[in-house]
């Protein structure tokens, strides 16, 4: 069993990513999917990275379309939520000024939630856990921004491709579709605004073509001037509701005490820090596209292992406990890759 | 109509079909409390019960603890003649909670049957509920995974995201 720390675990991503981009196959992922491409394609003597680069370009051109649009816009809309049985309707403004990004989002029916967000900073208002939460918006923004990497990257664990145009909300829409290349990602379909590139609907689909859940706005404004009193918090906090600050700080690798036995295939180490509340180590791990994160707190005594359940929607979540920690994973990743994530993780001795 | 809502919550409906459902939603009143009941009834599934339940899931968990266990009979292969499989296995509820949803569906029916509040009443009520520290937790990391990895939505609508819900919460 090879046992790396978080450093190598990043280092063999790295290398596995410039393995790809130089068109090698070092990995054996990027082996076989190279391989069924080449076969799809017939045409086997075209180096693997060439034969991806129209598709990184394209990806890479409405992907920053999509993120730029969602951040520097002005809108307001409502959407739907729809997962399992379970429909909910919500209402969102977004303003962009002055550099800044500002932001309210109200579900209208179910479980009452209000989201506000100032910047970097967003406040998730729970009135049925009689809870707020203060988070943060990662220091390298919202999608697409969190991508670190090349995009060919991306291409590396999805096949990527256009659709029709279709209308949506009286918009005409461009439809994008990601399939993975394994079963450790879930499919996603992409609508965005021809126009303005914002996206006005998204699925995440498991490997059957099923939707597993899906945003859609049922109608939206695009631009225009977005008032102060559409972006005001309008649920009233009661005093004794709790607050949780789920903000933290970057923590270096240096010095980390915990390890993956494994790493993530088509996963790379994008951010890791410290909560200041409760000191938790949460590491998030992206494939350019769906997202995981790992977060390890000391365990209460006597407490038991969770295992698997699911989250909301595409998420799933994986718990158990080792070294005396709790060690949870969770991402809009299948099940298979929570655990295996979860397993993964050690205290390094 | 209808059966049509109930198709759309069962996500069977096209695009079209569901934008026409929620702007008659909008502008209809008798139509927009069908689809609040329909969304009552998700609360009491998801375990968030109106003041007329209080204690109802408990004695519904205490009389199956009672019952001897039945094992769930081998289910018949998904085919194209269940076009809402899917939306039904992601319910991913064991079997105790699959009676208990049933269970709880009957007593919402009977409720409402009975002059039961008004959905925003129950909103109100929802409210009291406290909150568990696992069930907090499990937010917590919702909420701290959703703001730092964002997605293709805008960082807010992360959040429409229905807390996890550990097993025995």
């Amino acid at each position: 069993m090879v046992y790396t720390g978080l450093m190598d675990v990043t280092r063999a991503c790295v290398f596995v990513g410039l393995c790809v981009l130089c068109g090698s196959s070092f990995a054996d992922q990027a082996t076989a999917s190279g391989k069924r491409l080449a076969a799809d394609n017939g045409s086997e003597n075209k180096p693997l990275a060439a034969m991806r680069e129209p598709e990184a370009e394209m990806a890479s051109y409405w992907l920053d379309r999509i993120g730029g649009a969602s951040r520097q816009l002005n809108y307001i809309g409502t959407f739907s939520y729809q997962t399992g049985w379970r429909s909910e309707t919500s209402r969102i403004a977004h303003r962009y000024f002055n550099g800044e990004e500002s932001e309210r989002m109200e579900v209208l029916d179910g479980s009452p939630r209000e989201v506000i967000r100032r910047g970097k900073e967003l406040r998730c208002v729970l009135p049925a856990q009689r809870a707020v939460i203060i988070g943060q918006v990662g220091n390298r923004g919202s999608f697409p921004g969190r991508v670190p990497q090349s995009r060919t990257g991306l291409t590396d664990n999805y096949r990527i491709r256009l659709e029709g145009v279709e209308r949506i909300a009286e918009h005409e829409v461009q439809k994008l579709v990601f399939e993975p290349r394994d079963e450790l990602r879930f499919a996603h379909a992409l609508w965005a605004d021809r126009q303005s590139g914002l996206l006005l609907k998204s699925q995440v689909l498991d490997a059957g073509g099923n939707v597993i859940e899906q945003f859609s706005f049922i109608d939206v404004r695009i631009g225009g001037e977005v008032q102060d009193g559409m972006l005001a918090p309008r649920v009233e906090v009661d005093a004794d509701w709790q607050t949780i600050d789920v903000r933290g700080d970057d923590e270096t690798q240096i010095g980390n005490p915990w390890g993956l036995r494994q790493s993530l295939p088509g996963f790379v180490l994008t951010t890791m820090l410290r909560h200041r509340s409760g000191g938790t180590l949460q590491m998030v791990f992206s494939d350019g596209l769906a997202a995981l994160s790992v977060f390890i707190e000391p365990a209460e005594a006597g407490v038991e292992a969770r295992g698997a359940y699911p989250g909301g929607g595409a998420v799933n979540v994986f718990e158990r406990i080792a070294s005396g920690h709790r060690i949870t994973v969770l991402g809009e990743v299948p099940a298979l890759l929570v655990q295996r994530a979860a397993e993964a993780v050690e205290a390094l001795k | 109509m209808k059966e049509k809502l109930s198709a759309m919550l069962d996500g069977a409906v096209d695009g079209m079909t569901a934008r026409a459902l929620f702007i008659r939603l909008k502008y209809d009143k008798t139509f927009r409390n069908e689809w609040d009941s329909y969304c009552l009834l998700g609360d009491i599934i998801r375990g968030y019960a109106p003041p007329e339940m209080e204690g109802f899931t408990e004695r519904v968990m205490a009389r199956l603890e009672n019952e001897p266990t039945i094992f769930a009979p081998q289910g018949r292969k998904e085919g194209k003649e269940m076009p809402r499989r899917f939306w039904r296995h992601r319910l991913l509820l064991p079997v105790a909670a699959s009676v208990m949803g049933v269970l709880a569906v009957g007593g919402v029916v009977a409720a409402l049957s009975r002059d039961a509040p008004a959905p925003v009443a129950v909103t109100a009520k929802i409210a009291k509920k406290p909150a568990t520290a696992s069930s907090i937790r499990a937010t917590n990391y919702l909420a701290a995974h959703s703001a730092l990895t964002g997605g293709p939505m805008p960082a807010a609508m992360q959040y429409v995201r229905t807390a996890p819900v550990p097993p025995g919460e």
